[in-house]
């Protein structure tokens, strides 16, 4: 009899386990489901803004092109650098020294090509 | 005898249960600390990310480097500078350290929980003094 008690308590508190990551791992896949376009903006924005410290950290002149395709709402204003994909967009702001500035511009991406300009201490998109 | 073979035999049955049964908790804990794990990773990375831009911002840091006919050297500190403890960048939750192989040290914020550090160079004087630059959060 003690035997089949643990049984039935092992049974019942795996059982619990089992429930608990279903709804874990259904919610986290859900979750990147429907916000795709959430977390495709926040990607793009980190990589962006990446870039942008690592050009900010250099005393060169640069003129970058990047490909972004379709994804190309993107928008630099009071020093922030907002991707918007769809509905959903994100805002980030880059490290960058106070010395630079980032002037407000908006992505034109002809032919799909985003361009970051970083002439002295400005930085813009073209 | 009868009985004795009956108890022999139930209670291997009973035994193999708890294994399975543990065999299958364990699977399902497996995959619950992927999960965990996964959401971890994706959160810590982010902060990872923006001490990796802030060292190199730091390092290109003109109100930090030493500087020669206009042109700044990316990497090199100078000890002047360095004295008058005044960044350009604006560190947030950050803060960050030079030490120089001698023992001197430039500490800029509280710098309690180290990260990560890269290896750098101090100007002092005519002389290059290896060091390395400490960023904590």
């Amino acid at each position: 009899m003690k035997g089949t008690l643990l049984t039935y308590l092992l049974q019942f508190f795996s059982g619990v386990i089992i429930v608990v990551v279903i709804l874990m791992s259904s919610t986290i896949v859900s979750y990147h489901i429907f916000q795709k376009n959430w977390i495709n903006s926040k990607l793009q924005a980190e990589v962006l803004s990446s870039i942008i410290s690592s050009l900010s950290s250099s005393s060169f002149d640069y003129k970058l092109k990047i490909y972004v395709g379709n994804s190309c709402n993107i928008r630099v204003s009071s020093s922030n650098i907002t991707c918007t994909i769809g509905e959903e967009s994100y805002t980030i702001k880059p490290i960058i020294p106070n010395y630079v500035e980032l002037v407000e511009s908006t992505s034109l991406c002809n032919d799909g090509f985003l361009e970051i300009v970083k002439i002295g201490d400005r930085i813009w998109l073209e | 005898m009868v009985g004795m073979k009956g108890q022999a035999y139930i209670l291997p049955e009973t035994l193999i249960d708890v294994l399975q049964l543990i065999t299958f908790v364990a699977l399902f804990i497996g995959t619950f600390l992927i999960f965990t794990t996964y959401n971890v990773v994706i959160k810590s990375s982010i902060e990872d990310r923006e001490a990796f831009e802030m060292i190199d911002v730091i390092l290109g840091d003109r109100c930090l480097i030493f500087e020669r006919d206009g042109n700044f050297f990316k990497g090199i500190f100078d000890v002047n500078k360095l004295a008058k403890k005044i960044s350009c960048v604006e560190l947030g939750k950050f803060s960050f350290k030079v030490e120089d192989l001698r023992g001197n040290s430039f500490v800029f914020g509280e710098c309690s929980k180290e990260m990560y550090s890269v290896p750098i160079t101090i100007k002092e004087g005519e002389n290059l003094v290896l060091g390395k630059m400490v960023i904590c959060y």
